[in-house]
């Protein structure tokens, strides 16, 4: 037996799922509860900042401060995104009492800086020369096709 | 003095810092960092939370007899790894309101339940009883008591008292330290036809408790909720919130559990029926042991009779 609630994991917060169901017909509403969203977002975010500070951190090391170093770096993605976390919502304080971001929850009002960073980051991570390159121009794609989908649905009317 | 030695105790595991962290997340941080952050908090909770982690290795090795350490480590991780996410969901449910899948098992005994007039619901440290009973209260629009232990950390005791009594009106929270005060409110509780729930998995302090066996071994129960039962009288319904994914819960609900006056001595009446919660915990422990979160050691006696 199931809930009354148990559409709570109906719908996508990504604009690109909600583009595609909303091509299928179905309704496109926004929802946190999607599981392997969760998962994409953040296995994608880590692997593109921990890709980059290794391949900017590990020139010339070999054996095992190569391992110390691998360690340190884990940890280091980790308070770099508190970090990143912290810095924007101070940057959403400021700009909500420029009047923007005045209707968004400070959650919402942060993909927005999280997008600019990882997207400098998956940048970055693009040009160098490695096979890791390929990570960032996935990346870079993938969040390319999320705003073009973003914008298409505010284009595409919603079915009734 | 004093002042540096409380902020230095609100960075400890039983602290209130990493609470008021967890708030500030769930407000500040995207749900598709969920995941990434969570990790690495169980990642440090592991290595910091020295005792909790002895603890949940010695009770696996009782759960699982056989069971090779160096494995018990990585099922002691997932043990924390849980409890961090239903850390994590109750608080987005008590600061976004979001909505929670939520299936139920045992839906002849939950209606029983929902139709009587007072009764006792006993769970254990397991899934997510804070976001259970906030969902019992707000879905089935049932008024419901919890008892539970307080925390050890005043600052930590006054956070979830208030997260607690954010999930409205509906749930009312006593504390298992109020004493003899406490019974004759619960009683009067089951009386008035509301229902109550008490964890029965672990003693803590100076409260009632009787023996009884869990995987073979001698352990010490509650025996309040039994007694209450008694005197009430009043039906035990033994009920867990499992957490089964993402946002994703399930209410189990086992046969009722009865502790009437009988032809036999009183113990003898509470203990048959501490036997019967005993098998119950003892079966539901099996089967979710990654979500077992005692934390304190629970097989006090480890001489296997």
């Amino acid at each position: 037996m199931k809930s009354a609630n148990d559409r709570a994991d109906d719908g996508y917060y990504f604009a690109l799922p909600r583009l595609c169901q909303r091509l299928h017909g179905r309704g496109n509403e926004v929802s946190e509860n999607n599981a392997i969203e969760a998962y994409v977002g953040s296995v994608g975010t880590f692997i593109v900042t921990f890709l980059l500070a290794w391949q900017t951190f590990t020139h010339n090391l070999n054996g095992w401060p190569i391992i110390v170093l691998f360690l340190l770096l884990i940890l280091a993605v980790w308070i770099f995104w508190l970090l990143v976390f912290y810095i924007n919502s101070l940057a959403i304080k400021v700009l909500r009492r420029t009047g923007l971001f005045r209707s968004a929850s400070n959650r919402h009002a942060q993909d927005l800086f999280i997008g600019i960073v990882v997207a400098a980051l998956a940048y970055q991570l693009s040009i160098l020369p490695s096979w890791m390159h390929y990570v960032g121009i996935l990346y870079l794609i993938a969040l390319g096709l999320n705003l073009m989908a973003a914008i298409l649905l505010t284009l595409i009317p919603s079915p009734k | 003095m004093n002042s540096v030695r409380s902020w230095q105790q609100s960075f400890a595991v039983r602290g209130v810092s990493w609470r008021h962290g967890l708030d500030w997340a769930i407000v500040n941080v995207p749900f598709y960092f969920h995941p990434f952050l969570v990790f690495f908090w169980t990642l440090f909770f592991f290595f910091f939370a020295r005792c909790e982690r002895k603890a949940v290795l010695s009770h696996l090795t009782v759960i699982l007899p056989g069971s090779w350490r160096v494995m018990n480590y990585f099922r002691a991780f997932r043990v924390f790894s849980n409890f961090a996410w239903t850390l994590t969901e109750a608080t987005i449910y008590k600061l976004n309101k979001a909505p929670f899948a939520c299936e139920l098992s045992g839906a002849e005994f939950f209606n029983e339940l929902l139709a009587g007039k007072g009764a006792i619901i006993l769970t254990a440290h397991m899934g997510s009883y804070d976001l259970g009973a906030a969902l019992f209260a707000t879905r089935f629009q049932r008024e419901i008591r919890v008892v539970r232990a307080p925390e050890l950390d005043a600052d930590s005791a006054q956070h979830v008292d208030l997260a607690l009594k954010s999930a409205g009106a509906a749930v009312k929270v006593n504390y298992s330290t109020e004493g003899a005060a406490l019974s004759f409110d619960l009683l009067n509780a089951l009386r008035n036809g509301e229902i109550v729930s008490i964890q029965g998995d672990r003693v803590v302090g100076e409260m009632a408790s009787a023996p009884a066996r869990l995987f073979g071994r001698r352990v010490c129960l509650p025996s309040g909720p039994f007694i209450l039962a008694l005197v009430a009288p009043a039906m035990i319904y033994p009920l867990f919130v499992i957490r089964l994914g993402h946002r994703r819960y399930k209410i189990v609900v086992r046969e009722p559990i009865p502790c009437r006056r009988t032809a036999r001595a009183r113990k003898d009446d509470i203990a048959s029926a501490i036997t019967r919660w005993a098998e119950v915990l003892e079966a539901l422990v099996r089967e979710n042991w990654n979500q077992w979160y005692a934390f304190t050691p629970i097989f006090r006696n480890e001489e296997r009779e």
